[in-house]
């Protein structure tokens, strides 16, 4: 048989450890199904923003991306369930409710067209920016950074009377090197490897959403390569991606002190005010949703585990000392 | 033979951004990939979010070489410069390269500049072939200081800092008016008679004719650099201040012309940015076929380093300047050479003051050098007449070109690197 | 019937119709594009406020102004092009390679404006948003009615050329 190509798209730079990564993958995939299948990657977002990635996949130039979730909301809606803003507080409230919820996310993507495989979280995105912020409101008419095709973050920062700029992942850095962003909110392994953190000098170390990569493949190229390779590309790409998922914690770990070594200075935000900007956030998530953004039984079922973790896991105080 | 016909039409007229459409649709068509990736990829114009200040700044310079805005910035020079002599000439090369800087080096400035300067040349005892050589050339400096049009034109394909280029063009950019400045005191040895002497009156009254204009560098610059404006904020600034200015405070521009002036800056406007449009269909054709990769290794076997690359890359843009304008050499050709000269060590920033700089050489060369027809056209004179007046000034830039070319702090010191 | 004096009138004015329309247009969407910029900065500045739509209503306005543009530049035969053997045919094969110029590009356009329609009707039924929850085609539309109305200009020209062609055969 002839040998299937999938071409996949990354922001990921050339020669970065994920992109290396992937490329080990590939190589692996090559050499199991005896050269069948091939990965070809495309690193650095050389295809362009999410959405044109989507349209090329659409139009089979591209049979894949390695996405952040909500760069798919476009094609499936409840895949912003992970990134609401300030939904998630801490390391093992994420574990409990994704143990739980990953299965079906990745189900309705499946629906909506894309294979993935698994999760890799990226850790929590921090604030990050030219000025020390304690309170969210010293960034009143500041350029805050809101990734193009994510409403709900921009409806949550028009709830806190912010004026957010939209642009697509890939124009990030430029963004902070014309002046057209001033913040940008990032995990710091993101800021690091994608090198947003040579254009900022301060970390509110608040965690602002949590973020999470995915790799989605278009259903209708996956089905084309015999059920056997199905299963080899599956298991060799779950297993990548929960490599991600172990290393991306330890990794932030390390940029952080690599962000700390440049010079960039942490600051706390303000502790009295956070309990009202998440009430406000909530709120917001949750208009949302009545407004059918995505769903609100999604959301319902997210906040129900939410509950059932602070109710066994004792006071939240615990898990907040637990993880972070 | 496919590539040979698309050359042959290209050189009997073609619309650029056809031919390269054609080459996009070719290189997809072979690879089978389905051709709806060319619109996709057209559609890219829509999420280049700094590609905004290109229509606000084409805009504003249209504007203002409508406006008696030349004829001021003449004067303000002429006071400041005609004391000295051979003062006329380096006024005109001051304020060719201003106005180049604002217009974005579409040949606007011979057209709005030459008209007072030529005649004044000659009525000044300059050589007829002088004053012709020196506004023909004079109009393509500029083109390395902000906010000219190519500089950002550059920094958007190439994702380099807008404000970093801004940065770097001003020495080399002073560098080629040194040169071509030292050169007209010299010819012109013998004429010795300056313009005028130094007036205070007059200067006052030049600042005080010009003082709307004076601000716009101010804003401009102290805009971008304060960290106060991005550059499109800066380009919707500087429009808005042009239009109220002219039309409304001096009105030297009647509202009726605006829709004029508006159809030409934008028939500019869509003329290059079409051209980028279809060629970002024909680089993501090259990237998907891993094109820059094997060019790398190509090279590569050529080139030992930086040094020869860099003089390749001289006689390579030299020959491209001499057959494609700048815009399109720009969206075309950038992609290209990035990661080779990434290979070289060559920092982006110098890579895009050196492609400014030499691609400025084709503005000057046959057979497509537009300030040759344009000044022919202007001035009513053969071709090649221009041709011969421009020579000594060519080989003067092309001196300059070189010294920027080979030493890169020149460029790179003022970013601190 | 119609006779050709007529005939030419009405093309005339259809002519000066789409000239206005073209201008027009461009008036427009840059009157615009320079007030909401503008707008834009003086709300984040001195109102602390912003609009969820207006940075990317900009990009898409940066689209339309380049489409038109190029539209406007077509009818005005204002195109970039490297015309370096055309300059130097005499006047016999000159209108020869004209046509064969215009048509290609007649042809190479209608390539475009067709795929364009594709994309803008895959854009449709897949539902792709723009401005947060604003379908994306109809904004996408100006691809393959610019390139349409780029075909059309090209196909005039070389009928043009055609007819001149015809002419000079006729008379010699
Ligand atoms: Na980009
Ligand atoms: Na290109």
């Amino acid at each position: 048989a002839q040998a299937t190509t999938f071409k996949i798209a990354t922001i990921a730079p050339e020669g970065s450890q994920w992109m290396v990564d992937l490329k080990a993958a590939g190589k692996e995939i090559e050499n199991k199904t005896a050269g069948r299948v091939k990965l070809k990657l495309y690193g650095g977002g050389v295809m362009g923003s999410d959405k044109k990635v989507l349209r090329k996949i659409r139009i089979g130039q591209l049979q894949g991306g390695a996405f952040v979730t909500n760069g798919l909301a476009e094609r499936y809606r409840d895949i912003v369930l992970y990134g609401l803003p300030m939904a998630f507080q801490t390391q093992a409230e994420v574990d409990y409710v994704r143990e739980r919820m990953d299965p079906v996310l990745m189900k309705g993507l499946e629906e909506a067209g894309y294979v993935s495989f698994g999760f890799a979280g990226g850790g929590f995105a921090r604030l990050m920016g030219a000025e020390p912020v304690a309170d969210i409101h010293a960034l009143r008419g500041r350029k805050v950074w809101v990734p193009e095709g994510d409403p709900i973050s921009y409806k949550a920062m028009e709830s806190m009377q912010l004026a957010p700029v939209v642009l697509p992942i890939t124009d990030v850095l430029t963004g902070l090197q014309t002046g057209l962003l001033e913040f940008v909110a990032s995990p710091p392994v993101a800021a690091v490897v994608l090198q947003w953190y040579t254009k900022v000098k301060y970390v509110t170390s608040v965690p602002f959403a949590y973020t999470a990569g995915v790799l989605a493949i278009d259903k209708r190229a996956f089905s084309r390569i015999s059920e056997t390779d199905q299963s080899i590309m599956r298991e060799v790409l779950t297993s990548v991606y929960a490599m991600f998922e172990q290393r991306n914690r330890l990794d932030n770990r390390e940029a952080e002190a690599a962000l700390r070594s440049n010079g960039l200075k942490f600051v706390d935000a303000d502790p009295q005010l956070v309990p009202a900007w998440r009430k406000t956030t909530a709120a917001s998530n949750r208009k949302m949703a009545e407004e059918g953004v995505f769903s609100i039984k999604l959301l319902d079922e997210f906040l129900g585990h939410l509950a059932d973790f602070h109710a066994t896991a004792g006071t939240d105080q615990a898990a907040l000392n637990s993880t972070e | 033979m496919m590539f040979g016909i698309l050359a042959l039409l290209a050189l009997l007229g073609t619309p650029l951004f056809i031919v390269i459409a054609m080459s996009a649709i070719l290189g997809y068509a072979r690879s089978d990939i389905s051709l709806a990736a060319v619109p996709i990829e057209v559609f890219g114009i829509a999420e280049m979010p700094i590609l905004l200040a290109i229509p606000l700044f084409t805009f504003a310079g249209y504007l203002l070489s409508e406006s008696r805005a030349p004829m001021r910035i003449v004067r303000l020079t002429g006071a400041l410069l005609g004391w000295m002599p051979g003062g006329l000439a380096l006024v005109s090369i001051a304020a060719c390269a201003f106005f180049t800087a604002f217009t974005g080096a579409s040949g606007v400035t011979i057209v709005a500049l030459g008209a007072v300067l030529y005649p004044a040349l000659s009525h000044a005892g300059y050589t007829e072939r002088f004053s012709l050589g020196l506004v023909t050339s004079a109009g393509s400096l500029g083109l390395l200081f902000a906010p000219s049009l190519p500089l950002i034109l550059y920094g958007i394909v190439a994702e380099v800092p807008i404000d970093d280029l801004f940065l770097a063009g001003i020495m080399p950019g002073i560098v080629m008016m040194v040169f071509m400045g030292g050169y007209s005191l010299w010819v012109n040895r013998s004429n010795r008679t300056p313009l005028s002497h130094f007036s205070l009156d007059e200067l006052l009254g030049a600042l005080k004719a010009s003082a709307w204009e004076i601000p716009l560098p101010v804003i401009v610059l102290g805009g971008i650099y304060s960290g106060y404006f991005a550059v499109s904020e800066a380009a919707a600034v500087t429009a808005v201040y042009v239009l109220i200015v002219e039309v409304l405070v001096l009105r030297d521009v009647n509202w009726r012309q605006l829709p004029e002036i508006i159809r030409e800056s934008m028939v500019l406007v869509g003329g290059i940015l079409i051209i980028l449009g279809v060629s970002l269909a024909s680089t993501n054709y090259m990237i998907d076929a891993q094109v820059p990769e094997k060019l790398v290794e190509i090279v590569n076997r050529f080139v030992s380093g930086p040094v020869s690359f860099l003089l390749l890359l001289f006689v390579f843009l030299l020959i491209l300047g001499a057959i494609l304008d700048i815009f399109s050499a720009l969206v075309l050709v950038v992609p290209l050479i990035l990661p080779i000269a990434q290979v070289y060590e060559v920092h982006p920033v110098h890579l895009g003051i050196v492609f400014l700089a030499t691609m400025q050489l084709g503005f000057l060369t046959p057979p497509v050098g537009l300030n040759l027809f344009i000044s022919s056209y202007r001035f009513e004179q053969s071709i090649v007449r221009v041709y011969l007046a421009t020579f000594p000034f060519l080989m003067m830039l092309l001196f300059a070109v070189l010294l920027i070319t080979f030493w890169p702090g020149l460029s790179l010191f003022m970013l601190g690197e | 019937m119609i006779t050709s004096k007529e005939q030419s009138g009405l093309l005339d004015k259809a002519e000066k119709f789409g000239r206005f329309v073209e201008t027009a247009s461009l008036v427009l969407i840059l009157a615009a594009m320079i007030i909401l910029a503008a707008a834009q900065i003086v709300m984040r500045n001195m109102l602390d406020l912003g609009l969820s739509w207006s940075d990317e209503a900009l990009r898409l306005m940066v689209l339309w102004v380049t489409m038109l543009g190029a539209v406007a530049a077509s009818r005005d035969r204002r195109h970039i092009v490297i015309d370096v053997l055309s300059r130097v045919l005499p006047a016999g094969p000159k209108v020869w390679a004209s046509l064969v110029v215009d048509s290609f590009a007649a042809a190479v356009a209608g390539v475009l404006a067709w795929y364009a329609a594709l994309f803008v009707a895959d854009s449709r039924e897949f539902g792709d948003l723009l401005l947060n929850d604003f379908p994306a085609w109809p904004f996408q539309l100006i691809l393959p009615i610019a390139f349409t109305v780029i075909a059309y200009r090209y196909g005039i020209w070389s009928v043009r050329h055609l007819r001149d062609i015809i002419r000079g055969a006729d008379r010699s």
